[in-house]
């Protein structure tokens, strides 16, 4: 793996025992140990943040959830009067 | 400026969060220990309405705030061969997450206000991300109430999420009408 000048470097400590591990699963894959942990790390980092705003349904429930949305009835008078309300007030 | 008609983003050293108190804990607490961290991390946003009254120098108090974010609902199989044009999922929703109004100004419509000033903002995001939905977490029953009145439907079938509320939904459609806009 190159080196490029924005990289920036990150010390982290663990047990003898867990570094160990860490050579072995890399050796096993033929990644450096550097490769290895940065890989592992930023995949978990991705899933960790989309999974904060991801929900995933059953096929037939998501199926029904995009039928509802492509078949809207128009907003009912209780959601106008609240848009309604909310004209006079701005969000930045 | 505090004209208190204007949704602000959450400022640490501008608004009083501490002294927020919508009658549902767990909102406060979201206010108060996560909220301005979300924001940072760019996996929320949070836009208050301060009060007005408040004393210029010293924090504000907060009459409501809701919080807004990108999302996705997912698919947990792949469809049969034979369904047809489904769209590709993941598909894009926007995020509802809180939404609080102080005790203190409870009964005045703030609910209402604050959900319509949401549902504008998600209007005009639109033109940049086109989301199917406005999905809503619902804290408690009272909650879900409040948005069943609104027109949300239950969000059903869910079987992976970062939280186990409830959740409810509106068609993009619905809230593009409202506000005027095109698909």
């Amino acid at each position: 793996m190159s080196t490029s000048s924005n990289e920036v470097r990150l010390d982290i400590r663990m047990s003898g025992e867990t570094k160990r591990r860490l050579s072995q699963a890399a050796e096993l894959t033929g990644a450096s140990l550097s490769d290895f942990v940065r890989r592992a790390a930023d995949a978990e980092a991705r899933s960790v943040l989309d999974a904060s705003n991801r929900i995933t349904l059953e096929g037939s429930a998501f199926d029904r959830f995009v039928a509802a949305c492509d078949n809207a009835t128009g907003p009912n008078e209780a959601l106008r009067r609240s848009a309604e309300r909310a004209s006079g007030y701005r969000v930045e | 400026m505090n004209d208190g008609r204007t949704f602000v983003q959450l400022d640490r050293r501008r608004h009083d969060r501490n002294a927020f108190d919508c009658g549902r804990e767990p909102l406060n607490r979201f206010l108060r220990e996560k909220a301005a961290k979300h924001a940072e991390l760019g996996v929320s946003r949070t836009l208050v309405l301060p009060d007005p009254n408040a004393a210029n120098d010293a924090p504000a108090p907060l009459v409501a705030f809701f919080t807004i974010a990108p999302g996705s609902i997912d698919r947990a199989e792949l469809p049969p061969s034979r369904a047809k044009r489904l769209p590709h999922y993941p598909v894009p929703v926007f995020l509802l997450g809180q939404l609080g109004v102080a005790s203190a100004f409870h009964g005045q419509g703030f609910g209402s206000i604050a959900l319509g000033a949401a549902l504008g903002k998600f209007a005009a995001m639109h033109a940049e991300l086109h989301a199917h939905a406005v999905v809503v977490d619902c804290l408690d029953e009272p909650a879900e109430r409040f948005y069943r009145h609104q027109g949300f439907q239950p969000l059903d079938g869910v079987v992976r999420a970062a939280d186990d509320q409830v959740r409810m939904f509106l068609p993009m459609r619905d809230v593009l009408a409202l506000f005027g806009a095109s698909h």
